[in-house]
């Protein structure tokens, strides 16, 4: 009699499968050695070449003109490589991890119930509060991996400039790093025990951030009511300045901080294990009749009527307009409070950049003497970045929906396959371009509110040409979408745009070779308003956005569909 | 298990044409083992049922079929269109219901339906609407906040809507209860009284008996058997019983054709596996004096285990 053959064993899983934190934490190990190893060189060799220029700086700071540039982070003691640093990096820093950290905290529980993972989880003898705890343990330890890692960066770039290093104070600057993008995140796993989609809480937070930046920076500037830049989270952040030695750290500022998390992590905590899995929270229940009950026909007849379901790109602009109105609402209304920033210190900053290559250098080479250069270096610094974190967004749904299987049903239908792909992407272009023109058009409003006169041809070369960064961007999510999953596509995507825009910021300190900073493409996007147009970068761009979209498409064709 | 339908095919009344040929379909994920060499026809207006267990190759066969899956070589055709390079042409051809039916989880069942009738072109709005209220579907609800069953529901309806020459369905009746389950064998009966074909895969094998033609039983990516249900039925193993006065001896049977096996391990009782005539053993029990004789027929499922059970290989 013959015997069946005996099947090998499962391998044993390893010591990061034994509980819920440690399997989290993998799943965050590439971004945070990414994030974690990025940041911490990009922090070495800004502290690094700091004392190069932190003396002409230093200058400058005798006089009351830094103050006009408050809004970017408070200006102390420039005349020191650890003020220099502090003002120029450290400040923003945790606008930069708290992408990820939005990105992650959005994801945290919401990821697995849109995975249908978290009912599985459940299924298990785990209670609900230990396994988001455990999580956010795993988030947390991810966190301070990450801050770890900036805080070596710090500790070495500084001995580099040969400057006496506090080891103490270095790591406390890792703290306040850690604690304050830690809140964002915090913000992150709080908005999305109220939104169906960790997209959606990740908007939501990433907007919270990006306002919360804004109004503490407007309030520095403005030297506006304490009261008001106490609501912010980065105003906390402000108060250590840990590296200088004549400021130090605020235990205050960094226990607000501490407690901001605790609160948040909390309040999640009671959401979750109140609210049904795969629902949002409700904070109260009405007592509501029920729905009356439409009949099917009507229903039916409603449907047939609606132009949003008349194709792929109809359907998927429905989808998205709403993320596409909101950004366009950030951009415009930052667009034109940047030209209020401008009209309130126009003389003193004028004057003050006349002649001083220093302060060109503070700005990214921006020369703020006229009205156009000053918008060029409040408004078009930032606004390219924030372009490709939109392109980004309203490409993201597309490796979504191939991770989920979505595409099965309506590739069932007698589309050709290549159609899909384009005509999602297409809606990509309409929010770029969307963007681009209100980036063009808000300082021109901004300029006839407060009679302050700006260039249509230059704020057209400047609002117009973010759309190839925006295409480049979103083709560059096509082109991942079905190799890795659409969470590490946001991570690598938003990883690789923050390398990119800080190389590009902290290019007069690094000096990078011309080959490295042509890698950036918002070295390529350049000044358009006191450089024109970079015509062969835009040509390059748009060819690179029509190649990777080809890919995109091709590989699309020609694979399996994912089940 | 499923209750047996009212909507059994009587007299098949299929065409000698074949709506959908498979030749030595092969189909590799890297090195691992979808489908290979299966070969089949289905014709004009049958039932076809496929028939295997989890991972045997049934979905995959359906999703190269439908396009989704590249061959790794071998063709498959619907309406001799090739359904790779023409797959566009063989959906205008096909309604397919997919086996995890996952949609926008943000539309209403309305919208979803409307939408892929705008993707499809050339659905009658009115039939789509009355599939709707067969199946007791609420269209106003959001796909998120259907149950499973309703879920498959709107998977049914989108398949049905456009009155495809083929029906492609993988596990239609997951999930559904048996009242719907009823409503789909009539839609399949339906289906097959308009001359329209039908490929369904299940592990419900009342469901297949009663509904398909003809059956395909696929096992470790092998198509092992096809053949009208009546066929698989001729192959069926019968087991007789027999009570005697007093202890039985298995060498009684042992010797008779189409015996398999024979035992005895009941008090005074012997128990025979056997296929084909049973009036050898039948006469044998009698010569011994049988006290009482039964015997057991083989459910379908009996016969779709036979072809399931572990491949054995050899004692090293």
């Amino acid at each position: 009699m013959a015997t069946i053959a005996a099947r090998p064993l499962v391998a044993p899983a390893g010591w990061t499968f034994r509980a819920v934190w440690s399997k989290s934490l993998r799943g965050y190990r590439v971004a945070i050695l990414a994030w974690g190893i990025g940041l911490g060189l990009l922090l070495m060799a800004t502290a690094a070449a700091s004392s190069s220029v932190s003396g002409a700086a230093g200058a400058l700071s005798q006089t009351n003109i830094v103050q006009s540039f408050a809004f970017f982070g408070d200006p102390v003691a420039l005349g020191t490589p650890q003020g220099y640093t502090t003002f120029k990096f450290l400040g923003l820093v945790p606008l930069f991890l708290g992408i990820w950290m939005v990105i992650a905290g959005a994801h945290l529980t919401r990821g697995d119930e849109e995975r249908g993972a978290l009912d599985l989880v459940l299924g298990t003898p785990i209670s609900r509060a230990r396994y988001m705890s455990e999580k956010i343990i795993a988030f947390a330890i991810g966190t301070i991996l990450v801050g770890a890692f900036m805080t070596i960066g710090l500790i070495l770039g500084l001995a580099a400039a040969k400057v006496q290093v506090d080891i103490g104070a270095a790591v406390m600057a890792g703290v306040d790093i850690v604690l304050t993008s830690f809140v964002y995140g915090a913000l992150a796993i709080f908005f999305s025990q109220f939104t169906r989609t960790a997209g959606a809480a990740a908007g939501i937070a990433g907007a919270y951030m990006a306002v919360d930046f804004v109004v503490a920076g407007a309030m520095r500037v403005s030297k506006g009511p304490e009261f008001i830049s106490g609501l912010t989270i980065n105003f906390y952040s402000e108060l250590s300045k840990p590296i200088i030695p004549t400021y130090g750290t605020n235990p205050g500022a960094l226990l607000v901080l501490l407690v901001m998390s605790l609160v948040l992590v909390a309040a999640s905590i009671w959401l979750f294990v109140r609210r049904d899995a795969g629902d949002v929270a409700k904070l109260w229940t009405r007592s509501v009749a029920l729905r009356p009950r439409v009949a099917p026909a009507t229903a039916m007849a409603r449907a047939e009527g609606d132009i949003s379901l008349r194709g792929v790109f109809a359907r998927s602009l429905a989808d998205r307009w709403l993320s596409i109105f909101w950004w366009m609402v950030g951009i415009g209304v930052f667009g034109v409070y940047a030209v209020f920033i401008a009209k309130s210190a126009e003389d003193v900053i004028a004057q003050a950049f006349k002649n001083s290559a220093v302060l060109q250098a503070l700005f990214g080479g921006s020369n703020m003497a006229t009205n156009n250069g000053f918008i060029q270096g409040i408004e078009f610094s930032f606004v390219p970045f924030v372009t490709v974190l939109a392109a980004m967004f309203f490409a993201i749904n597309w490796p979504t929906d191939l991770d989920r299987a979505r595409l099965e049903t309506m590739l069932s239908e007698p589309l050709a396959r290549w159609r899909v792909p384009l005509e999602r992407f297409a809606v990509v272009v309409v929010g770029v371009v969307a963007l681009g023109v209100v980036a063009w058009l808000a300082p021109l409003l901004g300029g006839a509110m407060a009679n302050f006169t700006l260039d249509s041809g230059k704020m057209a070369a400047a609002g117009l040409g973010l759309i190839p960064l925006g295409l480049v961007t979103g083709a560059l999510v096509y082109a991942l979408a079905g190799k890795i999953p659409s969470g590490a596509i946001l991570g690598v995507v938003g990883g690789l745009a923050s390398l990119s825009f800080l190389m590009e910021l902290l290019n007069d300190l690094l000096k990078l070779p011309t080959w490295v900073l042509n890698l950036s493409i918002f070295h390529v996007y350049g000044q358009p308003i006191s450089q024109g147009i970079n015509w062969t970068g835009t040509i390059v761009m748009l060819v690179v956005a029509a190649a990777l979209l080809a890919i995109s498409v091709i590989r699309f064709t020609r694979e399996d569909v994912r089940n | 298990m499923a209750t047996t339908s009212s909507a059994a095919p009587t007299t098949p009344t299929t065409s000698t044409a074949s709506i959908v040929q498979v030749d030595a379909l092969t189909k590799r994920y890297g090195s691992s083992r979808g489908i290979d060499d299966v070969t089949f026809a289905i014709r004009d207006g049958e039932v076809f049922g496929f028939l295997g267990p989890n991972g045997a190759g049934k979905t995959t066969t359906i999703r190269t079929l439908m396009g989704l899956l590249r061959p790794t070589s071998g063709r498959a055709t619907i309406g001799g269109l090739d359904c790779w390079g023409q797959a566009t042409e063989v959906k205008r051809l096909v309604g397919y219901l997919p086996g995890e039916f996952s949609f926008d989880p943000g539309l209403t069942g309305a919208q979803i339906l409307n939408y892929l009738a705008n993707l499809r072109g050339d659905v009658d709005h009115a039939y789509m609407t009355s599939l709707v209220e067969r199946l007791e579907l609420d269209p106003t609800k959001k796909f998120r906040e259907y149950s499973r069953g309703n879920k498959q529901k709107v998977g049914l309806a989108q398949a049905f809507m456009g009155k495809p020459r083929l029906l492609i369905l993988d596990e239609p009746t997951s999930g559904l209860d048996p009242l719907n389950q009823q409503e789909f064998y009539k839609l399949v009966a339906e289906t097959r009284a308009d001359g329209r074909s039908v490929f369904l895969s299940s592990h419900i094998l009342p469901e297949v008996e009663h509904t398909c033609d003809r059956v395909g039983i696929i096992r470790e990516g092998r198509l092992v058997k096809v053949g009208g249900v009546g066929e698989l039925k001729d192959l069926r193993q019968r087991v007789l019983e027999a009570q005697f006065g007093g202890p039985a001896e298995a060498a009684w049977f042992s010797g008779l054709p189409g015996v398999l096996s024979v035992t005895t391990d009941e008090p005074n009782t012997a128990r025979v596996t056997l296929t084909g005539d049973m009036a050898d053993a039948l006469r044998v029990a009698v010569e011994h004096g049988a006290l009482n004789v039964a015997t057991h027929e083989p459910s379908l499922e009996d016969i779709f285990l036979r072809f399931y059970e572990p491949v054995s290989e050899p004692v090293a």
